[in-house]
């Protein structure tokens, strides 16, 4: 291949590689720990609460617990998901949750968890934990 | 001055970008066991085989094994260093003679777009939605050494869990917690069939700008995110591009082929429920290509036939039950395929999706031209894979529209119109690589016509004429 040919797919690689955000993607690599890139993408206590869940799941209270986002987020359990262990039916991470807001404690009595499996919480529920709109609840 | 806590720090921070650049070359090194370049010509008796066949090849292998170990609680670790080890001593000494300098520019472009995109979804390092909400539960599982029967306690339990497997394979062998290593696995997977299709063109500089036209107009970032779309698109480009290209070699190992095209149409129902459908597609489609004679053919539709029921039956007993994600109701399609308003209004909707996923993919466009050249010109009439491929896309068309029938009780905007557009792209996607063989064959014959445009221009020496 002639030397204009090499030069133009150089050319071409660097803007793509450039486009791509190569160099920043190595930067984060190497300086943006793997668990500050999930609270980035997954959110603290917003978007799906990563950073809640997270904090949560260090309290070692041995279930897998099921978390119910009232935003438009998937839910992120299965990050935190315990093969050998139960699925709790006492304790519920609640994100993106107002406890003033009326729709959201309506929902909370029948909450579509996923395809086939509903949560029933009634009012009366003890919160545990919380962090602005994130909320680690325990039913009696 | 650094004192050792600092240097530490700057350790374990460099040390995820060092796992991962290492990790992408041992997967590589990975797949290139049992067969190579040399090894695969020397078995079928041929010199026309490229690296990217025998990568190929090898994927479909180690993913019919993967299948297999799906079933048992195999040490996965043990296996792994197995046949890394194995990979290197069949490769070191053949180095020389797999990477000839003719294939050293798109051996090249390959690693940095292979590089490129790992480092990508590593720095991004998220799942998306359906990798959170279905596909990271059954990974877990794996990686945690669980079994099939662990599978029907979590959500979507009766979704193909192979390509969970696979992710926790190479999640659980990197010995990181970094689950993104894992999908490393989609990515080379999708680049490498991309590149084995771009290789059926013969002229060297167009099959490098097909190959990274192909794979950056086909890169949907999100399905990075632990969707399962790239796997089966990978083994459709893969069948592809062996059974509509290297005839003669075809007619020579005729049962190799059959082999790879059974393991092919065999894997693909494991990945995710709508690769039942493709593999009886392109079992219809390798019916009337006429590829076959009819004895062969009739040998091979059987096994398939007894392939799938067998994959059906084994299924239904270690999972307890084979489900879809919507309850088919047979009553829709009676009520709704003949209610006229209804059936237009879907169709017009799936067309309109359709029309749109050209624009999202612009290699459609390309593949839209070339259908339309090819069945207008005369001189591709008797050729029989022009005419399989335009005639089985609008059968496919009406395969997902019969589909939606099915699924669509009524045509609101959660019940139908969402449904629409966030599937109909991604089955487009599935089957681009079947598709894609209309563009190859349209480059590789118009060549002449390419070539004068792409050959420098000679510039004439003048000749002084001294008196």
């Amino acid at each position: 291949m002639q030397m204009k040919g090499k030069l133009i797919i150089l050319l071409l690689m660097i803007v793509f590689l450039h486009n791509i955000n190569f160099p920043k993607n190595i930067f984060d690599l190497s300086y943006r720990p793997y668990y500050h890139r999930l609270v980035r993408e997954l959110g603290q206590c917003e978007k799906s609460g990563f950073g809640f869940v997270w904090q949560v799941n260090q309290m070692n209270i041995g279930e897998n617990i099921r978390t119910l986002n009232f935003a438009n987020y998937p839910q992120i359990d299965s990050l935190f998901f315990q093969n050998n262990k139960s699925i709790s039916e006492k304790y519920f991470i609640l994100i993106n949750f107002d406890e003033k807001n009326i729709e959201h404690i309506k929902k909370l009595q029948d909450f579509s968890y996923t395809i086939g499996i509903k949560v029933h919480i009634n009012e009366n529920f003890k919160i545990e934990k919380k962090i602005l709109s994130c909320y680690l609840i325990s039913t009696t | 001055m650094l004192n050792i806590s600092q240097i530490n720090i700057f350790y374990t921070q460099f040390n995820e970008f060092f796992f991962s650049f290492m990790f992408i070359f041992i997967l590589l090194l990975y797949f290139m066991f049992p067969l190579n370049k040399y090894s695969l010509n020397k078995i079928t008796n041929s010199t026309s085989f490229k690296n990217s066949d025998a990568f190929s090849i090898n994927i479909v292998i180690h993913t019919f094994f993967f299948l297999i170990f799906s079933f048992f609680n195999i040490n996965k670790e043990i296996l792994f260093w197995l046949i890394l080890l194995f990979s290197t001593f069949t490769n070191l000494f053949v180095l020389k003679k797999i990477l000839p300098k003719q294939e050293v520019l798109i051996c090249l472009i390959f690693i940095i777009l292979v590089l490129s995109y790992c480092l990508k979804i590593a720095s991004f390092a998220a799942l998306e939605w359906d990798g959170l909400a279905n596909w990271f539960y059954k990974v877990q599982i794996f990686y945690q050494q669980g079994s099939l029967k662990d599978l029907n306690n979590v959500p979507y339990s009766f979704y193909p869990h192979l390509g969970a497997y696979i992710w926790a394979f190479f999640w659980k062998t990197s010995y990181t917690e970094y689950e993104y290593l894992g999908r490393f696995f989609y990515i080379i997977i999708f680049i490498i069939s991309s590149l084995t299709i771009s290789n059926r063109i013969k002229n060297e500089k167009i099959k490098i700008i097909f190959f990274v036209c192909f794979v950056l107009f086909l890169t949907e970032w999100t399905l990075f995110g632990g969707y399962q779309e790239y796997f089966i698109f990978s083994f459709v480009t893969i069948f592809s591009s062996f059974f509509f290209f290297l005839e003669s070699e075809f007619n020579k190992n005729k049962i190799i082929f059959s082999l790879l095209f059974l393991l092919i149409l065999s894997i693909l129902p494991w990945i995710k429920d709508e690769g039942t459908i493709i593999s009886f597609f392109l079992v219809f489609i390798i019916i009337f290509s006429e590829k076959y004679k009819k004895k062969h053919l009739l040998i091979f539709v059987l096994s398939f036939i007894f392939i799938m029921l067998s994959s059906y039956y084994l299924e239904e007993s270690l999972k307890d039950k084979i489900d879809w994600q919507f309850k088919i109701d047979f009553q829709n399609l009676t009520k709704y395929f003949f209610d006229f308003n209804f059936s237009i209004k879907v169709l017009i909707n799936l067309l309109f999706e359709i029309a749109k996923t050209w624009i999202r993919y612009p290699i459609w466009i390309g593949i839209l031209l070339a259908s339309i050249i090819l069945s207008i010109d005369k001189k591709f009439k008797n050729e029989k894979y022009v005419t399989t491929l335009t005639v089985s896309f609008p059968f496919m068309i009406l395969i997902f529209f019969i589909g939606y029938i099915f699924l669509f009780k009524d045509f609101t905007f959660l019940d139908g119109i969402w449904h629409l557009q966030t599937s109909t792209f991604r089955l487009i996607l599935e089957i681009s690589g079947l598709y894609a063989v209309l563009l190859v064959k349209l480059i590789n014959k118009n060549l002449i016509f390419i070539n004068f445009f792409c050959q420098p221009q000679i510039k004439p020496y003048r000749i002084k004429i001294q008196n």
